[in-house]
């Protein structure tokens, strides 16, 4: 094992030196000569945002809770930073002990959207190490990933030895258990022996065992494994029972300033409310909460360990935690005699949740954020939103009463069935967001922000197979929308429609797209999810260079018995039901929650064998 | 309400951690120790701790100081147990006193910071002499006049004034290490590194800057260490 010395001159000249030093409160350092397995864990992007995530601190913990492993970390090195790194032949090293991630039995990459592809390609190769998995020699890491994204995991493909599909806390260690057994062994058949045992155990997918068939037009036909010992399709791994599973106990707490940097407490994962555009939707369910017993109890030990004063409480729709409102005011009651204030990361359009925030805001001044997602009820009716207008001017009457002052909707545009009256209907809203104000406190003063985002379809939603909006018409939509804004107190931001049409070709690309990823990167894309660095000329040319046609992937609607290139991978959920509930939004009705409601039979209980557990139930 | 004063070191590992987030791991510190610490009125209350001497990004120290409430008093040797047993590698209490609140200089606000300096000599220069060289007109000037560049505005001022005394030096092999005295006055003050810049761009002292190691070794009033103030 070596060991990287950064030159104190670079770190004296790049920005946020902290970034790269380590050091951290409650890092884990191990001897190399104590354990047996050595992961470097990953999220391709900067510091402050690598370390904000949470499946990656889960996983960091559980790994370094074996006594046969070492986890350690590695972020994407600013650019600065990385000009330096080349410019010294400095490889990629890890926080902890400063070894070339090279030097790792695997470097585990957590995979949270499309836009950070080209980092991956990046960090491999400031890490000399081989790009491709088909060039890998036995001395260099295996490359797997997980996360969100592994749903489709084709366009990454020919890069990564193999992926984690779902939740990682227990395969983890089976896949740790697995390489120490093979080690021991000899390393029998070299790094494709190991591949080959790593896919024998359920949820992971190693693409080098699979081969992708396209027809004389080189379209995609079918993916099939290379023999019948591999897994045709490859089921998500999830978590049955939430409560005994290991969570954080002892988070890295940063010494520079993160984007989440606050305890996170992780009140339940999945969320049913069924809104037919969202894949964590899918991709987490069933319901699974904890209990209040445990989260108390993980709560109180986060305090003591991190020292902390903010807390999240985190899951896909907080609000609709069964104990939340018990849970708060305990919380209050207890942690807050600690001067710990707490937040919720998602509200629901409803008063419940305006008084739980001004529950647990202490200053006011604040913004409140809601997510109506489209503009009219027709539409809100389309996508499943399950929100009405009148849910929504309840809860800013409530907002407003309550002396806030700034709100933030959340809208979406190139949804299907989408017209000209829906957009316009955004601008309606938020106007009538700013009259509810002079309605309620007699006066003028409120501002209310409408930031409107591009539609980029995902796999296994029930809008997988549907045509993404083109430029034009994304353009269209967004000048429409600017011209029935008159009021001045609403603010208009929307997003750039040239990213959200890139991550469109990524969400349901195929292998093809392996090769678009590298020329893109070597024609300089890096970091482009930062609208500062998002280079689009260098994605203009890898399309040209490769021949890759974007509207194939993007903008063309797929027939529904088309074969899809990511059906080798599920997260439970039964085709039919997707189609099912394509056609209810298509006829604009509308599907209950199956948390309390009946099932709509998603298939993906019996499918993966767990259950919905929801505490309100058993009062 | 019983106020501590305490003495802290901000080592190697914490040398690029910028002074709010060094409050800040203490801060956490504090909390993790569960020490029963005061904190302000009003909608978002916070600890009352306030440290006497910011500290420039880049530079370790001996000699950070730092005051706090506490509700109820507790022994020093408990607080010093309980303190370090939650510091970072990197950052050690290197000694507290409580501070009694009828002392007249409570309040005494440093007049003066000493720091070490190491940094390697440009190779490429020629050896010892052209050191000499370049402190001798450093010390024999009336003035020695420093440009402070910031985005926001361009200050000139004579860094003379903020030397109590000439900065003492010797080289060892391919390093030049300097003591340096620099006074802090309500007009201000002048970094270490400053000094360096200057002494490299307008008296070629033949010194890689980028390489040097700046320690602070004490904060000072008339003369006196802070902890001895209390």
């Amino acid at each position: 094992m070596s060991k990287v010395i950064i030159p104190l001159d670079i770190l004296q000249s790049v920005a946020k030196p902290g970034r790269y030093t380590g050091g951290e409160w409650n890092q884990v350092v191990k001897e190399r000569d104590i354990v047996e397995c050595t992961f470097a864990l990953s999220l391709p992007d900067v510091y402050e945002v690598g370390m904000s995530n949470l499946g990656l601190k889960i996983i960091y913990e559980v790994l370094n809770n074996r006594r046969d492993t070492a986890a350690e970390r590695v972020y994407a090195p600013w650019t600065d930073m990385e000009e330096k790194m080349r410019e010294r032949n400095i490889p990629l090293f890890s926080l902890e002990t400063k070894t070339p991630v090279k030097e790792f039995d695997f470097l585990g990459i957590s995979l949270q959207y499309e836009m950070i592809y080209t980092n991956i390609i990046n960090m491999l190769d400031l890490g000399s190490i081989s790009i491709w998995s088909k060039d890998r020699g036995d001395n260099e890491p295996f490359i797997v990933g997980g996360g969100p994204c592994v749903y489709n995991a084709e366009p990454l493909a020919d890069f990564f030895d193999f992926f984690i599909v779902g939740e990682g806390e227990e395969v983890i260690g089976e896949i740790v258990e697995a390489f120490i057994k093979w080690k021991n062994t000899g390393k029998p058949n070299g790094r494709t022996g190991f591949l080959k045992v790593a896919a024998s155990i359920p949820g992971i997918y190693v693409p080098s065992l699979y081969i992708e068939k396209r027809d004389e037009n080189d379209n995609f036909v079918s993916l099939k494994p290379v023999d019948a010992a591999i897994p045709a399709v490859i089921t998500k791994r999830v978590i049955a029972d939430i409560d005994s599973v290991e969570f954080l106990e002892k988070p890295v707490v940063p010494y520079l300033d993160i984007v989440h940097n606050r305890i996170m407490l992780e009140l339940f994962r999945g969320c049913t409310r069924g809104c037919r555009f969202c894949q964590a939707g899918i991709a987490y369910r069933p319901v699974r909460e904890r209990s209040m017993d445990r989260l108390r109890k993980l709560a109180r030990k986060l305090v003591d360990t991190t020292g902390y004063s903010e807390m999240s409480l985190t899951s896909l729709s907080s609000a609709d935690y069964s104990c939340l409102r018990p849970l708060v005011e305990e919380f209050i009651a207890t942690l807050g005699r600690e001067k710990i204030s707490f937040s919720l990361p998602s509200l629901r359009i409803d008063s419940f949740s305006v008084d739980l925030a001004e529950k647990l805001q202490k200053v006011r001044k604040s913004s409140l954020t809601f997510a109506p997602e489209a503009g009219t009820q027709r539409l809100r009716d389309v996508i499943n939103k399950g929100v009405t207008e009148d849910d929504l001017l309840n809860s800013l009457s409530a907002a407003y009463r309550q002396g806030w002052k700034s709100v933030k909707l959340y809208f979406m545009i190139g949804l299907p069935t989408e017209t000209d009256e829906d957009i316009v209907g955004i601008a309606r809203l938020a106007k009538r967001a700013v009259d509810l104000y002079q309605e309620i406190r007699g006066r003028r003063g409120v501002k209310v922000t409408i930031s409107v985002s591009c539609f980029v379809p995902k796999p296994f939603t029930p809008f997988q197979w549907f045509g993404q909006n083109t430029m034009k018409e994304f353009h269209r939509k967004q000048q429409l929308l600017k011209e029935h804004i008159t009021d001045k107190s609403i603010r208009y931001t929307y997003h750039e429609a040239k990213v959200s049409l890139l991550e469109g070709v990524l969400a349901r690309g195929d292998r093809k797209l392996s090769n678009l990823l590298f020329e893109a990167w070597k024609a300089g894309a890096k970091f482009d999810g930062w609208t500062e660095l998002f280079n689009y000329d260098a994605w203009m040319k890898a399309f040209s260079v490769t021949g890759i046609d974007a509207n194939e992937y993007n903008t063309r609607t797929r027939s529904f018995n088309e074969p899809l290139p990511w059906e080798h991978i599920t997260p439970g959920v039964d085709k039919a039901f997707l189609l099912r509930e394509y056609n209810k939004a298509i006829g604009e009705r509308l599907t209950e929650d199956c948390r309390r409601g009946q099932c709509n039979g998603c298939g993906i209980c019996p499918n993966l064998g767990v259950q919905v557990i929801d505490w309100g139930e058993r009062k | 309400m019983i106020k501590y004063r305490m003495v802290f070191t901000k080592g190697e590992e914490l040398r690029f951690i910028s002074h709010l987030d060094y409050a800040e791991v203490i801060r956490r510190a504090i909390l993790r120790a569960k020490l029963p610490v005061n904190y302000s009125e009003g909608f978002s209350p916070h600890m009352k701790m306030t440290f006497l001497a910011a500290l420039a990004l880049g530079v370790t120290s001996d000699a950070e100081y730092m005051d706090v409430e506490l509700t109820k008093e507790l022994a020093t040797k408990e607080i010093m147990e309980r303190l370090s047993l939650q510091l970072p590698t990197g950052i050690k209490l290197l000694n507290l006193k409580k501070i009694d609140l009828n002392c007249p200089t409570r309040k005494a606000q440093p007049d003066m910071t000493v720091y070490q300096v190491e940094v390697p000599l440009d190779c490429k220069e020629t050896g010892s002499e052209m050191v000499y060289e370049s402190f001798q007109r450093f010390d024999n000037e009336q003035k020695a006049v420093y440009h402070r560049i910031t985005p926001k505005k361009h200050q000139v001022f004579d860094v003379k004034q903020y030397l109590s005394k000439p900065i003492e030096y010797e080289i060892h092999g391919h390093c030049l290490r300097m003591l340096i005295n620099i006074r802090i006055t309500l007009k201000g003050s002048v970094k270490a590194s400053e000094i360096l810049q200057l002494l490299k761009d307008s008296f070629q002292l033949p010194i890689e800057k980028e390489n040097a190691l700046i320690h602070r070794k004490s904060v000072l009033y008339k003369n006196r260490s802070l902890i001895d103030w209390v």
